[in-house]
């Protein structure tokens, strides 16, 4: 009978030198690897919120003149507001800075004050936001992928408050600069669709136009009409409370656009017209209009649109996300409601 | 504090920045070493100590006392066996306190209330010190050698209690000799480039295979064997195999780290795994699979018992000798893992294994190949044996290694309706999850098969050590890159920590 060999182990033979190339070598590559992952998931990344943040950051950063609007908001505004709508109608300029629901408030004042440290004020300023993201706690590590010099919320009102916290500060940290560690799940999507050759791993998943708009085309009816069943179930399960973070913020905004003079919009995002029906989310949406009206009604310069445009399923992605025919529906509707805003102050 | 947690980082990294001061002073540096040691065991539950350093206590007066050849009254047979007798009933009575006081919960506290006797507390709240089956064996099979005259008891009660509480094997071993470990202890260290080199990649070896193959594997085992009424089909299979991989990548992971830290040190540990996988037969897949503990049964358990039985019948072939010492020895090794009666069953299936090979290999001595075949002359015929014996050995491994994740079926189920309920809702008809639990053994095994493979083809286990700069440094870089990436981030102990 053949018997394989039972393997030995027998040490190599080595100098010295071999340890610090084994232990420096692989070192030095991981942290290149490291660097690499940084670039790549900025620009490629399967993380749609880490790519928005990193993307709107950047168009903020990379800005060389004013604009008249400046648009802020989360996702379904990032989708939903065409700053080019802005422009035809109004003969105005526009920029989309919208990103995620998840940084709140906090996101749009800070957007705000670097724009005032760069241009000074806007004359005006739209923050348009899903009925579900004002009650949500931010989440401060998302702020990692804010492609800002270490520490730049030191620089912002509620900075120090948001990373007073050493392990807030060290989840940012891992977030910002060891995506490695951090962006785990987006890197283990990318290799796996680059081993199965599903996609061009060098290929954005998104695009965005140079104003900051983000273009989707593909309507999901069923996606939006079975999204509107969760909402519906959270609507009915919950009242209405304004997270602290995100209230703090809306009070900061509040200070600056009564500071500058600036003419802030509050605006309700698109919603599916089946979800907008529903008895539920209508009581929860009242908390909403009461809490935002509350913040336009001691300034003079902000202002709450109380309209909802309501959409039906084939021009949405979600129940608030809307594909670029719907967006610019919206974004007409938007500028005519500031228009009769503006007409009757 | 385990292998994995960043307290073990830095416990070990300003460990050794002193050890290594040391080296000129070896006394010193064995005080450090037995000080972290300790430390590193009370971050456990510092109760652990005094059971450890108790047994350490005992093992040295009883070692001394065995080998006090001026003493002819204490040398004398009886008395030294007398002696023995102390020591291992201390070595195994502290085992089987803490490890089966569960077991015998139950009829201690009726026998408790029935005399009136306050002691629940004791029954109740006692919990087995972490690695003790580990370190009572090591410390029996050193008054055993010592009682043998294999080797001289240890002088200095410094060297014997590293030998007990030396921290990288304390909790899983390998389960050292003395006449290995001991001498290490005693003579000053000599730390090579080639140790240290080995050390880090026995180390990086270890989190790779522990962080990126077993506790994802352990992922698909754990939801096919917990929710095993919701699994049918193949899936049963992918399941097994899934704990086969896990149990293998996890074990061999402690022993690569405890080896690996052990190198950085200094100190060389023996080889506890030789691809177990690959073994033909059950006798082979003892000498590949935790050799540490395999080979104490052998020595203290096997032998002596064969031994015994033999002078007992007096033939060799007789088939008390022949069933006895495999099947003991296996049932031994099966209540070392615990009481569950799956660990009897498993070491019971084991010992039978062995028996039946045994027979079968007396009925059939040379093998596959009938041995006329050679004379028949001829290249062709030669080439042909050849293939024939090649893939002869592969059907055996197959063979063996399917015999092999049966038995970790046995080891890993609950209940017997578990048992029977995998084993019967079991087919070749793919399910809906077949893919999914597929496509993620695949990819968690294959780059362990791939390094085995080449292992066994080479004939070596440090062959990756062994690659030219470039490639190695690649190699070093990408496996910590896919523990940062792929490694499962909620720290779980070793599966063998328990045991």
């Amino acid at each position: 009978m053949l018997r394989l060999k039972i393997p030995q182990e027998t040490l190599p033979e080595a100098g010295w030198w071999r340890v610090p190339v084994d232990l420096l070598g692989s070192l030095v590559l991981l942290v290149c690897l490291n660097f690499f992952t940084i670039w790549y998931l900025g620009n490629f990344t399967t993380n749609f919120g880490y790519w928005t943040i990193y993307q709107k950051w950047d168009l903020l950063a990379n800005m060389d003149e004013s604009v008249d609007w400046l648009i802020l908001g989360d996702s379904s505004c990032n989708q939903g507001v065409m700053p080019s709508v802005f422009y035809n109608d109004l003969g105005e300029r526009a920029v989309n800075l919208c990103t995620i629901g998840n940084l709140g408030v906090v996101n749009e004042l800070w957007m705000l004050e670097e724009y005032i440290d760069r241009f000074g004020p806007p004359g005006n300023v739209v923050i348009v936001h899903v009925y579900d993201v004002w009650h949500r706690d931010i989440d401060p590590v998302l702020f990692g992928q804010v492609p800002r010099p270490w520490g730049f919320w030191h620089q912002h009102s509620l900075g120090q408050y948001i990373f007073g916290e050493q392990t807030v500060r060290d989840q940012a940290f891992l977030e910002r600069f060891i995506p490695l560690y951090s962006q785990t799940r987006a890197i283990t999507t990318n290799l796996q669709m680059a081993a199965m050759l599903q996609d061009n791993p060098f290929k954005a998943n998104w695009h965005i136009q140079p104003d900051g708009f983000l273009v989707a085309t593909e309507p999901h009816p069923e996606v939006v009409v079975n999204g509107a069943r969760d909402h519906i179930q959270f609507t009915s399960e919950n009242g209405f409370q304004i997270s602290k973070l995100n209230d703090l913020a809306m009070q900061e905004i509040v200070e600056l656009a009564d500071s500058y003079r600036i003419n802030v919009y509050l605006v309700n995002s698109p919603v599916y017209e089946g979800l907008y029906a529903d008895p539920t989310y209508q009581d929860y949406l009242y908390g909403v209009q009461a809490k935002l009206a509350g913040f336009a009604i001691y300034s003079q310069f902000v202002y709450h649109i109380e309209a909802v445009h309501t959409f039906p399923a084939d021009l949405m992605q979600n129940p608030d996300h809307l594909i670029q025919p719907g967006a610019e529906i919206y974004t007409h509707w938007l500028v005519e409601q500031i228009r009769l805003l503006r007409e009757s102050n | 504090m385990s292998f994995q947690s960043l307290e073990f980082l830095y416990f070990f990294l300003g460990f050794i920045a002193v050890y290594l001061a040391l080296l000129k002073w070896r006394r010193i540096q064995n005080l450090w070493l037995l000080a972290a040691s300790y430390f590193f065991y009370a971050f456990w539950d510092w109760h652990f100590l005094v059971v450890i350093v108790g047994m350490t206590g005992v093992n040295y007066l009883v070692g001394r006392a065995l080998d006090w050849n001026e003493n002819e009254r204490l040398s004398a047979s009886s008395i030294r066996r007398a002696l023995l007798g102390i020591g291992l009933f201390s070595n195994f009575g502290t085992l089987i306190f803490f490890k089966y006081l569960d077991f015998f919960k139950g009829g201690l506290l009726r026998l408790f209330e029935a005399t009136g006797l306050p002691v629940d507390a004791i029954l109740v709240n006692v919990i087995a010190p972490i690695g003790i089956s580990f370190y009572a064996l090591q410390a029996s099979s050193y008054l055993l050698d010592v009682f043998n005259r294999r080797i001289q008891a240890a002088r200095n009660l410094l060297d014997l209690a590293l030998f007990i509480a030396f921290f990288p094997q304390l909790l899983s071993g390998p389960i050292e000799r003395a006449g290995r470990l001991l001498p290490q202890f005693q003579k000053p260290r000599r730390i090579t480039a080639g140790m240290f080199s080995a050390g880090i990649y026995l180390v990086l070896s270890g989190f790779f295979k522990k962080m990126v193959v077993a506790d994802n594997l352990a992922k698909i085992a754990n939801l096919v064997f917990n929710n095993y009424q919701d699994y049918a089909g193949p899936d049963i299979a992918i399941g097994v195999l899934a704990f086969t991989g896990q149990l293998f990548a996890d074990f061999s992971a402690y022993s690569d780290i405890a080896r690996g830290l052990a190198y950085l040190l200094g100190i060389e540990l023996m080889v506890n795994f030789r691809l177990p996988y690959f073994a033909a037969s059950p006798g082979e897949f003892w000498q590949r699979w935790h050799i540490s503990l395999s080979e104490w049964l052998r020595d203290y358990i096997f032998y002596p018992l064969r031994k015994a039985l033999l002078r007992w019948k007096g033939q060799p072939d007789n088939w008390l000798a022949l069933l006895l010492p495999p099947l003991g020895t296996m049932l031994v090794s099966g209540l070392w893992h615990g009481t569950g009666w799956n660990f009897l069953v498993w070491g019971l299936y084991h010992g039978i294994l062995l028996v039946l090979y045994q027979v079968w290999i007396k009925e059939k001595p040379v093998g596959l190949v009938d041995p006329s075949e050679s004379n028949r002359g001829g290249a062709i015929n030669i080439n042909w044996i050849h293939a024939r014996r090649i893939l002869g050995t592969g059907i055996r491994i197959l063979a063996m290694f399917f015999l092999v994740c049966f038995g970790w079926l046995i080891f890993r189920v609950q209940t017997w309706d578990q048992f029977w309920s995998m084993l019967t809702s079991f087919s070749l008809i793919p399910t809906p999850n077949s893919a999914a639990l597929w496509a993620d053994l695949v990819l968690f095994s294959l780059p362990l098969v791939g390094v085995q493979l080449l292992q066994q083809w080479r004939g070596d286990l440090l062959i990756l050590a062994r690659l030219p700069a470039l490639p190695r440094v690649l190699l070093y870089a990408a496996a910590l890159a896919l523990i940062v990436v792929l490694g499962v981030r909620e720290t779980s102990e070793f599966i063998y920590v328990q045991f």
